[in-house]
């Protein structure tokens, strides 16, 4: 992969990430307290996995829509549009199962798998560009 | 964004968020346009603690938390016997976006709702809308009680003006007469008037007066009246001069285009008469004890209307066993559910039919009359109401 190419697979990495737009604005609305806001997302994103990953392994979907709905929420209002899509697609899922009294936890493995990697995936390109 | 009023900024924001991000944001955005009071809480549970001590004027209200949510702790809240916390605006914040889960929201009592993520600027302007409704509401709900109070403390006022039964006893007794009234202002405040004064053994003043319009204004002239009667004793003289003697003083005061009727008689026990003048009362009904009656002629110029005015004394009998009733015009003018009045005939069989049906119980006819109206007629009773009956034993 030459330089060119290289670069442009890393900006569609951000791209797919984070909406930068909206890391600006949220810099713009918090001022001083932007890092803090990130400080506080990234602390609290590990803590929400831990909590889906738990209610995975309880076998229990109605233990993982607080913790999804609550990641979704901060990642939206972060930028990290990568996790809130994820984060949105496991409550959609969690209430549906919820709903029809089923614990098909196949799904949420899979999908706290592709969350995990967004995750790091943040906060390597929070790091990069917009800390 | 438009500046805010300092007394909006001075208002207190609960934030009731369980994501300590989502609590930082909004601290910050509100923190950032000048807001003095905020705080924050993790779940519907501590809001509801806090609220009785914080006395938030809006709460910002997630709607997922855990012990307990948004919709649970907003139902808490309307439902509670504090007003100021039942009726507090709610603005919801809220990640869920279905139409159903919208209406649930307003179903529980939200004022508003706006969508995660936060945007400082839409939340800002919604906050200020409803915290300058909230402020308005508040200072017209005080407004209201002040004025509350105050009417309050007038109509005591008006009602000592009022004989006491203290003085409605002496009179019974003294004269030998039984007397009954019905006084029902049609606000707070009303513009009639009603008294009666013992001027020797033989001889009591009775009167009715009733100012135009009702309300604030009429009771303001009651309150004249009153002052220019207690004020000025040699009005108690012959009925025409007191009511020209009472016109005289009254048209001074009173701004052109108010005034009122009165009747002014003065009964005497030896004589056996009724001495009356009169300024355009409804016409007193006098019933006799063999179950005649007639109404008297109660024709004169209006009181206060304009000066150099002169009133005729008019002198009719009054034995014992005679009743005299005197009524302002609400007992005629008001209409019932059907559109229909009374007149001075049908009062009087009114009257008559009741004294038959219940002789020599004075009292019960009287107040099962008074009722009989005040449940047909108060619903759209719009001018104070007075009622006096006077019987000679």
């Amino acid at each position: 992969m030459d330089g060119k190419s290289l670069y442009r697979a890393h900006v569609l990495l951000v791209e797919d990430v984070l909406d930068l737009v909206a890391i600006n604005e949220a810099k713009e609305m918090m001022k001083a307290q932007f890092s803090t806001m990130l400080e506080y997302f990234l602390e609290d994103a590990e803590t929400y996995i831990e909590k889906v990953r738990e209610g995975i392994a309880a076998n229990n979907a109605q233990k993982i829509v607080m913790p999804v709905h609550t990641l979704t929420s901060s990642s939206r209002q972060m930028g990290a549009i990568k996790m809130a899509e994820i984060g949105k697609k496991m409550e959609v899922m969690a209430h549906e199962q919820c709903r029809s009294s089923t614990n098909d936890m196949v799904l949420f493995a899979e999908m706290l798998d592709k969350l995990e990697v967004a995750f790091s995936e943040t906060k390597d390109v929070f790091k990069q560009h917009a800390a | 964004m438009p500046e805010i009023k300092n007394d909006i900024l001075n208002c207190r924001i609960l934030i009731v968020e369980d994501d300590r991000l989502g609590r930082l944001v909004l601290h910050e955005v509100f923190k950032q346009q000048g807001f003095l009071h905020i705080e924050e809480v993790e779940n519907g549970r501590l809001a509801l603690e806090i609220m009785p001590v914080f006395k938030p004027n809006l709460v910002i209200l997630d709607v997922v938390m855990p012990e307990m949510d948004g919709i649970e702790c907003c139902k808490h809240m309307r439902a509670h016997s504090d007003p100021a916390i039942a009726n507090v605006p709610i603005l919801f914040q809220t990640a869920l976006d279905s139409i159903a889960d919208k209406a649930r929201l307003f179903a529980a009592g939200a004022t508003d709702y706006l969508t995660k993520p936060i945007d400082p600027h839409e939340i800002t302007a919604r906050a200020v809308v409803h915290l300058e409704r909230e402020v308005m509401m508040r200072r017209l709900r005080e407004y209201n009680q002040r004025v509350k109070r105050e009417l309050d403390t007038a109509r005591s006022t008006q009602h000592l003006m009022l004989p006491s039964p203290r003085q409605l006893s002496n009179i019974e007794a003294l004269h030998h007469v039984h007397l009954h009234h019905h006084f029902q202002p049609s606000s707070e405040l009303g513009g009639d008037l009603w008294g009666i004064k013992s001027i020797s053994s033989e001889e009591f003043s009775i009167s009715t007066v009733d100012f135009s319009g009702h309300g604030v204004n009429a009771a303001l002239n009651v309150f004249r009246l009153q002052a220019l009667i207690h004020s000025a004793p040699h009005l108690d003289t012959a009925p025409s001069a007191y009511l020209t003697n009472l016109n005289t003083l009254l048209a001074q005061l009173v701004p052109v285009g108010q005034f009122a009727t009165m009747f002014y008689g003065v009964v005497n026990t030896v004589s056996n008469t009724l001495s009356y003048a009169s300024a355009a009362a409804p016409a007193p009904i006098l019933f006799h004890s063999d179950g005649r009656y007639s109404a008297l002629d109660s024709s004169g110029m209006l009181l206060g209307a304009m000066q150099n005015t002169t009133y005729e004394t008019r002198i009719v009998p009054f034995h014992s066993g005679d009743t005299l009733l005197l009524y302002s015009d609400a007992l005629t003018e008001t209409r019932d559910a059907s559109g229909n009045v009374l007149d001075a005939d049908a009062i009087a069989v009114m009257f008559n039919d009741a004294m038959r049906a219940m002789p020599g119980d004075y009292s019960d006819y009287f107040q099962a009359i008074c009722s009989d109206f005040a449940s047909n007629f108060s619903a759209t009773l719009n001018d104070d109401l007075t009622i006096v009956g006077c019987t000679r034993a």
